[in-house]
């Protein structure tokens, strides 16, 4: 046998002896010289002995033996629970007196094996869980050990908070401030409202680097760090290349889930977990909140169709850009003559084994509610909700109310080929001289590929009465929305409850939109805006000479828009949802 | 090797070692109408080895066969071949080709209409040594348990993965939502030793993501999907074996409940196959390997796997006639339903299928003829 196979049967004795003496969720500390090998320990947290603040390998003995003991005091006190020594470094006990001593004084010995390793329980760490025993036992001991694990110099969540309050953690896929877009914005709104409000206490988690953000882990190896100013905003750093679109996953180091994620989210310990958004982080987030948090409600926002349409969840065909009814192995081939229907039946298979530990889904519209329905989401999993808004600041006194002529169009959001500006801008085209003006806040246009911007860029040039106003904060759409006189969503894929239209009706500004999915679901024709065929520019055309030209018109859709469903409102019922879900849980446990 | 066609020479096609004294070859005769009477291979060593008698005439100058030597022989380069016929005699230079299997399955379609001479003396002999040795190559490397399987599983899956290692994390999805795994070991056999240490990676991460216990093996050379079932087979403790593929997903649970509660059913009953479907839900017509439940015992009694048709199409089938010959017979069981994804490129290439065909037919003739009446 050579020395290699020998080292690996030892390492794995060791293993077994730690897993049928610590019960699961413990905190073990092991004696090695580096080798993450001896930390798998299954459901036991594995940590080198001796660490370095972040909890690496230390990289070098302790220096003599009241330094060894003296460290072992540090991590124990930060929550450790369990010293193991493997036969290899039992030299240890004779070279450092003094942790021999501190072991044979205060700590109980669990197992000796010659060939494996000597099994020491720390005191406090055994002591305040109860005695072994199956499930509950070991989440006891993990909520003990998390209460007290996490090296302050990390900037993570204190366990600690006043009785009565509860912890929700939001995960994004960006955030805002990195880049505005829709989910993003209002997740953030959220995360605000509950901070301001007394009993949720919110953390969001945004996940942050490349494509979206050109800013990576402030230091090598750090994957969630603070905001920059903010005592309750993470970042995720993953990096993009590693993330599989097909099947919405880390291709590579899913110890992102298993060791980081892990990490976070014993230290937070929250009651809820709020997914707003799963790209570039993985749908295994899902799981490893189900597996290391077993009791804590899920709730997933559905924002677009991605678990459900490989085309960047538009429900778009890649060929001709029409509208997409139904997602099936067949039909998604055909979008992606390259991937075998084989493939697109696994992604289904596989997103839908991670959906399937949600407790609870939000759909903020009736049109990706039932896309999902038909997906095979149980429908009664699915909450029907609309995004909430925070109150946006009043317009000024010449923009509340505009005179005629209503001659005014704005376009705002993500420019996308799934957005329609070309729609648009082809139907001032045909308007001719007699079009009306067209104020375009486009965003993210740089994230396109070239031949889209340069598309753009030349509808743009082309088309009389357009004035590029540019991308705009989040906080200021009100104000801009209130310079024009009419908003305008082209969009040719489905939408799911776009934010604009509820910042055009905040501000006060019917909606001329394509007549399908959520922009139909959310502009009622002929009531508070105008519907025209989705991609025909044409009709859009006619649609925006009638909006413009009817006297009266304006005033009458101005008059039907609905109250803006406010954010204190939304998440009332956002919480409401968790307490309803933490009070099954609460039930399932007495039962 | 010469690519023209000389007046009176030897085109040599394919020249493939079997083992150090056996050889396979094709080529043709140029010029040859009659049988050629004299067909001689010189060893890089220099014996000279008639050939006439020993391969099989196609035809027109052409032909194949396994032939062997009097002494063992290494190189690969400076063979010669020298045809004497009506035509003349010549002499053509040779070298061995790798990859004999490739060539051997593909020229079963040489001996068409089960004129079996070819198969029968040539090809038979020659892949059944060739399996031989695959099999002395691949035995067990090593043995990696993620998590403790339970106590007494009821149950040992045994999942061969051939290439598309990353199906473990699928297949892990599906299974960790099944409660009745819990009482299963689960072991993945690598039949492809250059994918073991991607696979250990995988596995250790997956492990710590989804919590469900398993086995992985990996294999000191390459083996073909069979060959690792029956490696998975013998690490197996549970009395009962599942071979499953790895392109094999539960269409929903209760699958496993619904195998073992058939053999529960009847002691007459040894082994259980379920309803395989397509992607389009079109029913395959046979199992083979791709997820066939079997007693341990029974299987062991009858001789586990045969380790010569290569491709997992044919073993299951082979089996349960060797089972059915002591008195064992197979349930098919439709309740228990699982979608076959063939387009993932987890099974191995069908070069074998032809031959595993006529294998089977040859082992299983009377059988099959009976059934058919």
């Amino acid at each position: 046998m050579s020395d290699e196979r020998r080292y690996r049967d030892r390492v794995d004795r060791v293993r077994a002896q730690v897993r049928a003496t610590v019960p699961e969720g413990g905190r073990v500390l092991v004696v090695t010289r580096g080798d993450e090998a001896l930390l798998r320990l299954g459901r036991r947290r594995g940590e080198h002995f001796p660490q370095s603040p972040t909890g690496l390998y230390a990289g070098h003995y302790p220096a003599d033996g009241a330094g060894a003991a003296a460290h072992l005091e540090e991590l124990r006190e930060a929550g450790a629970q369990y010293l193991v020594v493997p036969a290899e470094a039992s030299w240890w006990l004779e070279h450092y007196p003094e942790l021999r001593e501190a072991l044979e004084g205060e700590c109980e010995l669990l197992a000796a094996d010659p060939e494996a390793a000597r099994i020491y329980a720390l005191p406090c760490g055994l002591a305040s869980a109860p005695p072994v025993a199956a499930g509950g036992a070991a989440r006891a001991a993990s909520r003990s050990v998390a209460r007290r694990s996490r090296p302050a110099d990390r900037g993570w969540p204190t366990p600690s908070r006043p009785a009565g309050v509860k912890r929700v953690l939001q995960v994004c896929h960006n955030h805002p401030r990195v880049r505005p877009g829709g989910a993003e914005v209002y997740a953030h709104e959220l995360h605000r409202h509950l901070r301001a409000a007394s009993e949720w206490e919110p953390t969001f988690l945004a996940r942050s680097g490349p494509p979206h953000s050109p800013e990576r882990a402030p230091e090598e190896g750090v994957r969630i760090s603070l905001v920059e100013g903010e005592a309750d905003e993470y970042l995720l750093h993953t990096e993009g290349l590693d993330f599989d679109w097909m099947f919405g996953t880390m291709r590579v180091r899913k110890d992102l889930y298993t060791e980081d994620l892990r990490a976070f989210l014993l230290a937070l310990r929250p009651d809820v977990v709020h997914f707003q958004h799963t790209l570039f982080i993985g749908y295994d987030a899902i799981r490893e909140v189900r597996r290391t948090l077993p009791g804590v409600p899920i709730v997933y926002t559905l924002h677009e169709f991605l678990p459900i349409c490989h085309n960047k969840g538009q429900m778009v065909r890649t060929f001709d850009r029409s509208l997409c009814e139904e997602a099936s192995a067949r039909r998604c081939a055909e979008c992606f003559p390259g991937i075998a229907p084989d493939e697109f039946l696994l992604r289904r298979r596989f997103i839908r084994a991670q959906l399937e530990l949600v407790d609870l889904f939000v759909a903020p519209s009736a049109t990706v509610r039932e896309r999902f329905v038909e997906w095979g989401i149980p429908r009664e999993r699915i909450m029907l909700e609309d995004y909430g808004r925070a109150p946006a600041p009043p317009p000024r006194r010449e923009d509340a109310a505009r005179l005629a002529p209503h001659d005014t169009l704005g376009i705002f959001g993500q420019v996308n080929p799934y957005k329609g500006f070309d729609v648009l801008l082809r139907a001032l085209q045909a308007l001719g001289p007699e079009a009306p003006k067209l104020r375009l806040h486009g965003a993210n246009l740089d994230l396109q590929e070239h031949g889209f911007r340069d598309e753009i860029a030349t509808l743009v040039a082309a088309t009389p009465g357009v004035t590029d106003v540019g991308p705009y904060p989040p906080e200021r759409a009100g104000e801009m929305m209130a310079a024009v006189d009419w908003v305008v969503v082209p969009s040719i894929w489905w939408e799911n409850s776009p934010l604009v239209i509820q910042e055009a009706f905040a501000a006060g500004r019917p909606v001329i939109c394509s007549d399908v999915g959520g922009m139909a679901e959310k502009v009622a024709d002929g009531v508070n805006g105008l519907h025209f065929r989705v991609g025909d520019s044409e009709s859009l055309a006619a649609t925006i000479r009638r909006a413009v030209e009817t006297p009266g018109l304006w005033e009458r859709l101005r008059e039907g828009i609905p109250p803006v469903h406010s954010m204190p409102h939304h998440a009332a019922v956002i919480t409401a949802a968790y307490e309803s879900l933490l009070g099954a849980r609460q039930l399932e446990a007495v039962a | 090797m010469s690519s023209a066609a000389p007046e009176g020479g030897v085109t040599v096609k394919r020249l493939h070692r079997i083992d150090e004294r056996s050889f396979y070859v094709r080529g043709r005769c140029w010029g040859e109408t009659a049988p050629v009477e004299a067909l001689t291979a010189v060893t890089p060593e220099g014996e000279r080895v008639e050939l006439a008698d020993q391969v099989c005439q196609l035809g027109e100058g052409a032909f194949a066969g396994r032939f062997e030597t009097a002494f063992p022989t290494r190189g690969s380069e400076g063979w010669g071949f020298e045809a004497r016929g009506g035509a003349g005699s010549a002499e053509t230079p040779a070298a061995l080709a790798p990859d004999p299997l490739r060539t051997l399955f593909a020229d079963v379609a040489l001996d068409p209409g089960g004129a079996t001479e070819l198969c029968e003396r040539h090809l038979h002999p020659a892949i059944t040594r060739l399996a031989e040795l695959r099999r002395a190559g691949a035995v067990v490397a090593e043995v990696v348990d993620f998590g403790a399987a339970p106590e007494a599983p009821a149950v040992a899956i045994v999942v061969p993965l051939l290439r598309r290692v990353d199906l473990i994390e699928h297949q892990l999805a599906q299974l960790s939502a099944d409660p009745e795994l819990a009482g299963c070991e689960l072991i993945y056999v690598v039949a492809d030793p250059e994918q073991a240490e991607l696979a250990g990676e995988l596995a250790s991460e997956l492990h710590a993501l989804y919590g469900l216990p398993f086995r992985l093996v990996s294999l000191s050379g390459p083996g073909d999907l069979p060959l690792a079932c029956a490696q998975g087979a013998r690490l197996a403790r549970a009395p009962r074996l599942l071979f499953l593929g790895s392109d094999v997903l539960p269409d929903r649970p209760g699958w496993l409940a619904a195998l073992a509660a058939a053999l529960d059913a009847d002691p007459a009953l040894a082994a259980a196959a379920p309803k395989l479907l397509y992607a389009d839900r079109r029913p395959l017509e046979a199992t083979g390997l791709a997820c066939f439940m079997v007693d341990r015992a029974a299987f062991e009694e009858a001789g586990g796997l045969a380790g010569d048709y290569g491709l997992g199409e044919y073993e299951a089938s082979d089996l349960s006639r060797r089972l059915a010959a002591a008195g064992r017979e197979l349930a098919y069981v439709p309740e228990a339903e699982l979608l076959h994804l063939e387009g993932l490129g987890a099974a191995p290439e069908a070069l074998a299928g032809p031959y595993a065909r006529w294998l089977h037919e040859r082992r299983w003739a009377g059988q099959l003829a009976e059934a058919a009446a």
